[in-house]
């Protein structure tokens, strides 16, 4: 137990201690969050454009004013020494959102433009304007004209997202989130775990390691190690991700109403339950890099150099990505807790993932409970299965060893 | 002599159908420097595994100070590979103290230990330097500082001298020598013959995973020597020559001959003594010498007769 403690105190400072993880801890998050931060803003600075449509005016000039006047949100242009052709290009030519023509006498009169010309409000206000004008010039009286042209307007409001749309927007991109980050968690400890066994043998320091250590303890030390490191990222990570959000929230809703839907996004994140949600990361991003890891040790003690790694590595990826596709069609598009998400966080090869990115929605206990019994079952295989080979590789040199050969390694008697 | 730190008794090793090692003995003295030579592939690394309970025999056993040998003894073995490693990112006190620990030091005994060694080489100033920042010679220097750390019972060295210029060579071969002193015992793998026959007290010769030879170098030598003779003769008579080269009792090959001068290699097949007086009546006998075989000469022959 105190090799395994010396082992796993190495393995972790070794990893924390290097440059490559303080740039990952700090700079991938900040890189995340300017590229994050960029889109949002060419997204607002697009849709701030898009919002208030110029329109072209070619019409009389109570026309205009009274789209003016009902129209405040549209900006218009006059321009009333040009033909309809020449009108009709410059909207094509995307100069102007549309184009409002009449002829003086609003016997000929058309609204042309793109799908952010409001048609509708136009369209009422030019037959307003023209039945007024009809009226007069038929000398009906005054209040006549009066009641039958302001009569009650229907009012048309757009239907804004319900709360529960959002919430189910906001849970599903924690719960992607954090499904992504198991696999690329996974990914990255995995492959430190492979890197740090061929350093280890091809500086030979290997065979000092397993005179003094059996293979097994030096392995499931460096899982370990490699582990807390992860772990420790992941703290940090939530730490910052935690007090970015907070600080984005109060720099919104200075500048938006509390009804907007970023407020409700916020509502609803802060109504996740964070503790279990965290402690549910920590359980399934160990138990899921448990059982991959033992796979990335038996390949990096399998192999001579880095390059050798890449077929074995390939069959290690599949799954994982897997994973992150069935999490996003069957939880985010689909039914959180329909049969095919909840099969999906039973099997132990995705549902590390796919169960974190139920966890959002909220999952029974019992579901969580089994998913973690299965997972425990099938990482202590693959991590018994792994010093098998690893114990062989690596005090096997040379010969690049294909996947027949590594399953014979497993039932070779030392 | 009669304490033997380490018994191997009938230990076999097959690798599939390769036989590794065929129903070893060995007896190695505490305090002794044990010589363990062979061809490459011969059952030397085989054998260093097995001692370090890297791998396990699959027949015989291994007694180590009288007992069967366990997992738990490996912390009193300090092992020199021949392909040297060490951490190339830690540096040379955190290297120690994490080999010493792992061999069931403290930290305070890994330290002190650390100092008298890094003293003795004169590189008290380097502890703080990654072994990445180091010359190769420095770093195996270090290697063995790493070896020898928690003052193991049974150290055994692979090849200790590659990598080393002859200076530090010798002051590793001083240092070898002064643990075996001290009373530790020493296996001393080598291909390098004169290396083993200055450093060794005992020998033990591997081939296709059998022994060969096994004993102390002086008896050995001695066990060849008895073959053959050195002999030069002024003034020959031609005729008595002629007789000799055809006597079957002794194989003789001329090595230079002039007019005044013959210098002869004589083989001899049988136990009796008459060589010197039929020498005697060819010439004026000038040198009659056995030959005394080095440990390569009776290396490549017994391996040849194998």
């Amino acid at each position: 137990m105190h090799k395994l403690l010396l082992i796993i105190k190495r393995e972790f400072l070794t990893k924390v201690k290097s440059k490559a993880y303080l740039v990952l801890i700090f700079l991938s998050p900040l890189l995340m969050i300017g590229m994050f931060s960029a889109i949002f803003y060419f997204a607002n600075k697009d849709k701030e454009v898009e919002e208030n449509p110029t329109i072209l005016s070619v019409t009389t000039s109570d026309l205009e004013k009274k789209i003016q006047q009902e129209l405040p949100n549209i900006s218009i242009q006059k321009n009333l020494h040009i033909s309809l052709k020449q009108a009709q290009k410059l909207v094509d030519d995307e100069v102007y959102t549309g184009l409002v023509y009449t002829t003086n006498d609003k016997q000929s009169q058309m609204i042309y433009g793109n799908e952010e010309t409001p048609f509708i409000a136009l369209q009422n206000l030019l037959l307003i304007q023209y039945r007024l004008e009809t009226l007069q010039k038929l000398k009906v009286d005054a209040d006549v004209i009066e009641t039958i042209i302001g009569e009650k307007q229907v009012k048309i409001v757009k239907s804004s997202p319900t709360k529960n749309v959002i919430k189910k927007w906001t849970q599903g991109i924690i719960g992607v989130g954090l499904g992504y980050l198991v696999m690329m968690f996974v990914i990255i400890y995995g492959n430190s775990v492979m890197r740090s066994i061929i350093e280890e043998k091809n500086s030979r320091v290997i065979e000092i390691m397993i005179c003094t250590v059996k293979p097994f303890q030096l392995m499931l030390g460096k899982i370990i190690g490699n582990a807390l490191a992860g772990v420790l990222q992941f703290v940090i990570w939530g730490i910052l991700l935690l007090g970015g959000l907070a600080l984005l929230q109060t720099s919104f809703l200075a500048e938006t109403s509390e009804t907007s839907k970023i407020s409700q996004a916020f509502i609803t994140l802060w109504e996740l339950n964070f503790i279990e949600i965290s402690i549910c990361f920590v359980l399934f991003f160990i138990s899921g890099y448990l059982l991959y890891s033992g796979f990335y040790a038996s390949v990096g003690a399998a192999v001579n150099s880095e390059t050798d790694t890449q077929q074995f590595v390939h069959p290690i990826l599949l799954p994982l990505m897997f994973a992150v596709y069935i999490g996003m069609i069957t939880v985010i598009n689909g039914n959180p807790n329909g049969s095919t998400a909840t099969l999906f966080s039973m099997i132990p090869f995705t549902s590390p993932i796919v169960m974190l990115m139920r966890i959002p929605f909220g999952v029974p206990l019992w579901q969580i409970i089994l998913s973690l019994a299965l997972l425990l079952v099938s990482f202590t295989i693959t991590v018994f299965v792994a010093s098998k080979i690893y114990r062989i590789g690596i005090l096997t040199y040379g010969n690049k060893p294909n996947i027949k050969q590594l399953v014979k390694w497993m039932f070779y008697k030392q | 002599m009669n304490n033997p730190l380490l018994k191997i008794y009938n230990l076999s090793k097959n690798y599939g159908t390769k036989r590794a090692l065929d129903t070893i003995n060995i007896k190695i003295e505490k305090g002794t420097i044990y010589g363990l030579i062979g061809q490459n592939g011969a059952g030397k690394t085989t054998l260093i595994r097995i001692l370090n309970k890297i791998i396990e025999g699959d027949e015989g056993e291994v007694l180590f100070k009288n007992k069967l040998i366990t997992a738990k003894d490996v912390q009193y073995i300090g092992y020199l590979p021949e392909e040297r490693g060490l951490y190339k990112n830690m540096s040379i006190e955190e290297q120690a103290m994490y080999f010493g620990q792992l061999k069931g030091m403290t930290k305070s005994q890994a330290k002190i230990q650390l100092k008298y060694w890094l003293q003795r080489f004169e590189i008290l100033d380097w502890k703080h330097k990654k072994i990445q920042d180091l010359s190769k010679g420095m770093a195996q220097k270090v290697q063995f500082i790493i070896t020898v750390l928690h003052q193991p019972d049974l150290l055994i060295l692979d090849e200790p001298f590659s990598g080393f210029d002859p200076i530090n060579a010798q002051v590793i071969a001083h240092e070898i020598k002064n643990l075996s002193k001290q009373g530790t015992t020493i296996l001393f793998s080598s291909h390098r013959m004169e290396s083993v026959t200055e450093m060794c007290n005992a020998i033990c010769l591997l081939h296709n995973g059998k022994v060969l030879l096994d004993g102390s170098i002086d008896a050995i030598q001695q066990k060849y020597a008895q073959e053959i003779y050195e002999v030069s003769i002024q003034n020959f008579k031609e005729d008595k020559l002629v007789e000799l080269m055809a006597n079957p009792n002794y194989k003789t090959t001329i090595i230079f001959k002039n007019e005044t001068i013959l210098k002869m290699e004589i083989f001899k097949n049988n136990k009796e003594d008459k060589l010197l007086n039929e020498l005697l009546n060819i010439g004026k006998l000038i040198l009659y010498k056995q030959h005394v075989p080095n440990l390569q000469e009776i290396f490549i022959k017994t391996i040849q007769d194998a």
